[in-house]
């Protein structure tokens, strides 16, 4: 076997000599650290493609034409070397630290040296993304690149999260980037959009399906400039994904990697809670009050009613909940109870874990390539009933058919479902956080005796239930089948000379996937009788992509490189949704057992035509030029309006490449420019009707379906589309250098970038006095201005220790410049009021609500009382922060290696919807301090009287004491001015932190054990919730929390297997 | 043999191109791509009559307006959230966020009349149906009165026309009265007239019953005239018009202007989901204190405890909400708003 292959590299090392004029010259590759040969390493004469590669020790052997003088050597993860050509050769390579000769994936799939790159990329390393075990590739993200912004909702299985690259260029569509994986784009947003997102259950992206274990690294393409071949949908940049292929293997026998880890979640910050006080109100005792501002609980047994010192049970009180669950009454001695204080939300949330399992088999060979992947992911969440558990297989391989024709083929399959609660105002967090501290959730029994479809709680149910009861009966989950892959037949030829290559690429592929959905409510949720909800999406994608790159090495210095393509991608989407409500009876949550039914369906496609082209230029290795153009025809835009036509130009200049300036101090310094136009398109449809709906600012549920006695009813829709449509235009600019020290000490890549788009394509909203309430058109403009800034540093660079460690800053400033004529502001989510925003003048986006009124000065306006004053509505809360920095170090010391990350967001301010329902309810920490000693406390201004002009005058700033019997009052009015919950938003969190070590290691295998914790918050401005937990998954994303999911901190251990 | 090879490769590839791309990418063929095919482009207006209709009555009639202004006005108290503001006036009254929805309702009510006159008329697709433009009429003056009766001048001779007007003016409500009276007017006109089709069951109130819709026309002129009184100039012929009015209207209790479509099942009372969706009713003081001082046998049959029975005033747990005093909790004694309310008809 040894034999036959030393035979065919020995055939294929002479397989490209042509001409009898040649010169045999022979060597050794070593590397210079260790004096190991290095196998694979690449030999090419320079200014031709001529070469060869070395074999198992290292050793080469190649004939050159009498004229070459030069020979280039390089190899993946080393430093290439121009050598002089001589009969024998040893060469040592060294370590490439900086990467400098890296080659990463660009567009399309071409791969380029990172130098030869005009604009910003930067990436991120399998190992990197997996050393936190983290399940989600989003997650794994955060921190380690700059010009990202990213907003998880929740710590929930599957949660959803939003990513944008440098800002957001829309107000009301899609800003996260496009997804591309071995090649094609796949689906990775969410296809439910969460809408207002004030109720229900979150929705997981589709990006969740990827398994970053079997990532082998990512390439983010920031700017438009290098997302332009990709046309419309690179916008918001791109992230492009290499999985596991083989190709890096070592050639030889198959390598075999498998992880195991297991950790555990829990609550990453718990609210601190008042436990003194009982349920009620204005200091008395009810037993279904909805509030804590009842009397002290150690006075529970003098209640009049209900407590027992007068009534023969002395010492305890009757809780009226346990009688229903036994059901008995007062008489029976089990509901009298002595009165305590319970901690509701330590009891409920529980210790979850996520067991993440991934095997990798590689092997290579002469001819190709294969890499088999399965994983395997389940967790437990913290709230009782929610989960996740997802499946992955993938099998990806190339060879090589003749020495012309190169195909392979790669195809993932996954499977995952996901349970799942719900938030915000249905959520189960509003009844657990509002427990009185008196009652005892958990041990009291949730359902009534015999009855197990009537829910016991402490407050009524028409709203919020009691949370054992739903998580016990009420299911939420989402079930996911996935396939997405492509295969491809590559020709390469060299037509017979040494510097003219021409590569012509046909790739077909699919993303096709179901998403089933189902929301159950179990009879009994909210006293009623329950409903069941399924629905889903279909989606089939076909892309066909076809490619001619062709490189022409003109002289030794200068290169040409032409590329044009087509590309054909063709999509559709089935979605149903069927509705079953109020069962027949109980026990059987079943669609079977509804009594009213209601369908619905839709079928959408979509088809995009394009054509691409790229041309570069490089001289001496130190200036490269480079131009793309790409028109694309898109079906969803109206007649006459479908084509587009997208430039970019960008330029790299290595000035210390220059003679003159090379110097030992400044080793590698290059310039980066760049100019490109990208554009969206939108979604148009004639005027059409559509079935009568029934709602309500009171209304939750069904109250109203279609057919009525057998009528049906239609009226307009009241989004109306413009015929005259375009597409919107985004035009960017980037500068910046990038410049490394000392050879690789320390590194760093500053790049400033600005964004203009113009002609937004949303849906302005019209008064609805026009009939209509939202008119989808063209107007408005966005400009982003973004600086990132990465700094990497090596100090202790030793054969045995070795630290480095990377700053990455992004300051990001996003703003609205106009809206529409007449429109100064577009709603994105929320309530009626408070509700998150797009607003003209301000950063995109802001939280507009009702604010205090305040005097010239800006001081708050209280009553002589102290109560606060409403003053009309505005904006109440700016949501992006003035920068974030992450951080992230590597520490190897002999074998054991310890890597952090940490994340430091400035500014930015956040809706803290929960701090002021906690008060409101009286179960907050301030609100039981305010009554232990007697008094609230109230700043701000009074008005003493008004002036001859009938204007207001105000004393000085003050602070009234508000006695004990007007503190509910006092939280109770500060409660509807929303102003008063919103809070600076900074935060350090400690992203990751891992310890590796390998415990084991022989010829034949390698073990390695990590211990390792993800989301620790260390530092918060905001009180009582996790800074990163907020409602919905779509623009609005990040600004409003309001009894959210809360998120997670994970402990965990690692052991990876290697043979 | 090579030049071949790649030769064939090159003209496959460049024969793939020119298949694909006229068959692909044409402007039909992407029209066709894009067709909605999900929803109608015109209706028939039998439709639009039941969804005005039905909106009418649940949205507008019977929606967030009639929350508020029963507590406002002490028939309901506000216990708990929204309405316990409203009952304790904590609240902003002219905050347009508790007015959105239902103002909007309005104003498709509206479209969707207009667009039935409009089908109905001249050039329109069903132009002899004469008594469904007169039943379009009548609702757009309901719809037009009860708007300009809660928020005053509103927009409406601008309205309904974005592509002229994206921000329409406020008329006085002096002429907006005057358009519902000339609507009444020419609706009785059209109802004179009959149908090319039968409008049958699609016509919730009336089933398409021209005699009583005609009824109905004249209480609505009653109705606003009597309204109109404190700026009429000649009181007494008003006041006659009334009465002539009147005796062309009603005149029985089964004629009423109604619906009475709640099954229950899949629609239900407007009250009855405002009670299910938020529980912040209770039973007002003031409103059963001038029941039981007039002995009025109804003061024993609209209570409900917190345990869902039917109590009289007498009874232990009987809790009225004091108005403007209560304190926030879900446990006084309500109005059976939750239990058999669902399926209560709503008048308009």
């Amino acid at each position: 076997m040894r034999r036959l292959s030393y035979v065919v590299l020995t055939l294929l090392s002479g397989a490209s000599i042509a001409n009898a004029q040649n010169t045999r010259i022979t060597g050794t590759v070593l590397s210079a650290e260790d004096g190991e040969p290095i196998i694979g390493a690449s030999i090419i004469v320079k200014g031709t493609t001529t070469g060869t590669v070395t074999n198992f020790d290292g050793t080469f052997s190649l004939d050159v034409p009498q004229s070459a003088k030069t020979l280039m050597i390089s190899y993946i993860g080393m430093r290439s070397q121009e050598v002089a050509i001589k009969p024998t050769l040893q060469v040592r390579l060294m370590a490439d630290t900086q990467n400098l000769d890296e080659v990463v994936v660009t567009a399309m799939g071409i791969s380029k040296e990172k130098k030869a790159l005009g604009y910003a990329v930067q990436d991120v390393k399998g190992e990197q993304l997996t050393q936190g075990a983290n399940t989600s590739l989003t997650g794994a993200l955060q921190g380690k690149v700059s010009g990202i912004d990213f907003t998880p909702s929740s710590g929930m299985p599957g949660a959803s999260s939003k990513m944008t690259i440098r800002g957001s260029r829309s107000f009301t569509g899609d800003n996260t980037p496009l997804y591309v994986v071995d090649g094609m784009p796949i689906a990775s947003t969410s296809d439910y959009d969460t809408g207002n997102s004030t109720s229900g259950a979150d929705n997981a992206n589709r990006s969740f399906d990827i398994d970053p274990n079997d990532i082998e690294s990512i390439n983010i393409l920031k700017g438009q400039a290098a997302s332009a071949l990709y046309g419309m949908r690179a916008s918001n940049g791109v992230v492009i994904i290499t999985t596991k292929s083989g190709k890096n293997a070592k050639k030889g026998k198959p390598q075999i990697s498998f992880s195991t880890s297991l950790s555990m979640d829990k609550m990453s910050r718990k609210p601190e809670l008042q436990s003194t006080y009982a349920q009620g109100s204005g200091g008395k005792y009810q037993p279904t009050g909805q509030s804590s501002w009842g009397p002290l609980i150690s006075e529970l047994a003098n209640d009049p009613t209900y407590g027992g010192n007068a009534n023969g049970h002395p010492g305890k009180y009757y809780v009226q909940q346990l009688g229903k669950a036994n059901g008995t009454g007062m008489e029976d001695e089990a509901n009298w109870v002595i009165p305590q204080s319970y901690d509701n939300t330590g009891d409920f949330f529980q210790t979850g874990y996520v067991w993440n399992n991934s095997l990798n088999v590689q092997q290579a060979n002469d001819k190709g390539h294969y890499s088999f992947s399965l994983g395997n992911a389940k967790q437990k969440g913290i709230v009782p009933s929610t989960g996740m558990e997802r499946y992955n297989a993938k099998l990806a391989a190339e060879t090589a058919l003749n020495s012309h024709f190169t195909t392979g083929f790669t195809g993932n399959f996954t499977y995952s479902r996901i349970d799942k609660q719900q938030g915000a105002n249905d959520g189960i967090v509003a009844s657990v956080f509002l427990a009185p501290p008196s009652y005892n959730l958990n041990g009291i029994p949730n359902h009534a005796y015999g009855d197990p479809y009537t829910q016991v709680s402490y407050r009524t149910v028409a709203r919020w239930g009691n949370p054992y009861w739903i998580s016990g009966n009420c299911a939420y989950y989402e079930k996911n089948i996935r396939f997405f892959g492509n295969t491809y037949l590559n020709f390469k030829t060299n037509f017979g000379t040494q510097n003219h290559t021409l590569n012509v690429k046909y790739t077909l592929g699919t993303d096709a996937y179901q998403t089933n959905y189902t929301n159950l409510n179990a009879y009994g949720f909210r006293d009623g009788q329950g409903s069941i909800n399924h629905r889903g999406y279909t989606k089939v994608a076909l892309n066909s992509l076809l490619t001619a790159n062709y490189d022409w090495q003109i002289t030794e210095d200068l290169d040409f490189n032409a590329l044009l393509g087509n590309e054909f991608i063709h999509s559709t989407n089935k979605l149903y949704s069927d509705t079953g409500t109020d069962y027949n009876f109980a026990g059987w949550n079943h669609m079977n057992n509804a009594a009213v039914y209601n369908n619905s369906e839709s079928y959408t496609q979509k088809r995009t035509m394009g054509f691409f082209g790229n041309l570069s230029l490089s001289y001496k290795r130190m200036l490269y030029l480079n131009a793309t153009g790409r028109v694309d025809k898109v079906s969803t835009m109206p007649r006459g309006n479908r084509t587009f036509f997208y430039p970019s130009v960008s330029v790299g200049f290595i000035f210390t490449e220059l003679e003159p300036l090379k110097n030992e101090i400044l080793t590698f310094g290059k310039i980066r420019a760049s100019y490109a136009e990208v554009g969206m398109a939108g979604q148009y449809y004639p005027d059409y009707y559509t079935k009568g709906s029934f709602g309500g600012g009171f209304i939750s549920g069904v109250s109203i379906a279609y057919p009525i006695d057998g009528q049906m009813g239609y009226r307009r829709s009241t989004t109306v589309y413009d015929p005259n449509l375009k597409p919107q235009n985004t035009r960017s600019y980037e500068l910046g250098p990038d410049l490394t020290f000392l050879d690789g000490l320390v590194s760093l890549s500053y790049t400033y970038s600005r964004q203009n788009v113009k002609d937004q394509i949303f849906s302005i909203p019209l008064p609805r006095s026009t009939g209509a309430s939202s008119y989808y058109t063209n107007g408005g403009k966005v400009h982003t201005d973004a600086h990132e800034f990465s700094l990497t540093l090596n100090p202790i660079r030793r054969k045995n220790i070795n630290w480095d460690m990377t700053f990455n800053f992004s300051k990001i400033n996003n703003f609205v410049d106009e809206l529409a004529e007449g429109v100064s502001s577009i709603q994105l989510g929320g309530y009626t009021s408070p509700n998150v925003r797009a607003m003209a003048g301000e950063k995109y986006p802001v939280v507009w609500g009702p604010c205090f009124k305040r005097d010239d000065k800006g001081n708050i306006v209280i009553t002589e009382e102290g109560m606060p004053v409403a003053g009309g509505e505005g904006v109440i809360a700016r949501v992006s922060p003035d920068f974030t920095l992450g951080f992230n170090t590597s520490l190897t010391v002999y074998k054991a290696r310890l890597s952090a990350t940490f994340d430091w967001h400035k500014g930015g301010q956040i809706l803290a919807g929960t701090n002021g329902e906690l008060d409101y309810y009286g179960v907050s920490k301030q609100s039981g301090i305010d009554r232990d000693r007697g008094y609230a406390e109230s700043t701000g201004v009074v008005q003493t009287g008004t002036d001859s002009n009938g204007n207001p005058i105000y004393s000085d700033v003050k602070t009234i004491q508000i006695p004990a019997d007007k503190i509910e009052k006092f939280y109770t009015s500060r409660s509807s001015i929303w102003e008063s919950r919103v809070s600076d938003n900074d935060f350090v969190k400690l992203r990751e932190i891992s310890l590796a070590y390998p415990v084991f290691k022989s010829n034949w295998m390698e073990v390695n054990v990590s211990l390792f914790a993800r989301n620790i918050l260390l530092w918060s401005k905001v009180k009582n919730i996790d800074p990163e937990t907020s409602q919905g998954n779509g623009n609005m994303s990040g600004a409003m929390e309001r009894f959210s999911l809360p998120q997670t901190s994970s402990y965990g251990l690692g052991l990876n297997f290697k043979f | 043999m090579k030049t071949t090879l790649y030769k064939t490769f090159l003209y496959v590839c460049a024969g793939l191109g020119t298949l694909v791309l006229p068959t692909g990418c044409s402007e039909d063929k992407m029209d066709e791509i894009n067709q909605d095919i999900n929803h109608p482009t015109s209706v028939n207006t039998s439709f639009l009559i039941t969804e005005v209709q039905m909106s009418t009555a649940f949205s507008v009639t019977g929606g967030d307006y009639s929350a508020f202004l029963s507590v406002i006005m002490e028939h309901e108290g506000g216990t708990v959230e929204q309405l316990y503001e409203a009952d304790h006036r904590l609240f902003q009254m002219e905050d347009a966020s508790n007015w959105g929805n239902c103002w909007g309702y309005i104003y498709n009510n509206l479209n969707a009349c207009q667009d039935v006159i409009n089908a109905c008329s001249a050039e329109g697709v069903e132009v002899n149906n004469h008594v469904n433009r007169g039943i379009a009429r009548t609702m757009m003056a309901y719809n037009l009165a009860f708007l300009t009766d809660m928020h005053g001048d509103v927009p409406w001779s601008e309205a309904l026309n974005f592509r002229e007007f994206m921000t329409p003016n406020l008329d006085k409500q002096e002429a907006i009265y005057q358009d519902v009276m000339k609507l009444l007017d020419e609706a009785l006109n059209d109802l004179a007239q009959g149908n090319a089709t039968t409008l049958g069951a699609a016509d919730l109130y009336y089933k398409g019953d021209a005699a009583k819709w005609t009824k109905a026309v004249y209480a609505l002129k009653a109705r606003y005239t009597m309204r109109l009184l404190g700026r009429s100039a000649d009181r007494t012929g008003d006041l006659n018009k009334i009465l002539d009015y009147v005796s062309k209207s009603f005149t029985s209790a089964d004629e009423e202007m109604k619906l009475d479509k709640y099954d229950g099942a899949s629609t239900y009372n407007p009250t009855y989901v405002l009670a299910r969706s938020r529980d912040a009713c209770g039973l007002s003081k003031s409103l059963m204190d001038k029941l039981i001082s007039r002995q009025d046998p109804r003061a024993n049959q609209i209570a409900i405890n917190s345990d869902m029975k039917l109590i009289t005033p007498s009874d232990p747990t009987y809790y009225p909400l004091p108005n403007g005093e209560g304190e926030k909790s879900q446990n006084f004694t309500a109005r059976p708003l939750r239990i058999g309310r669902r399926r209560a008809p709503r008048s308009c």
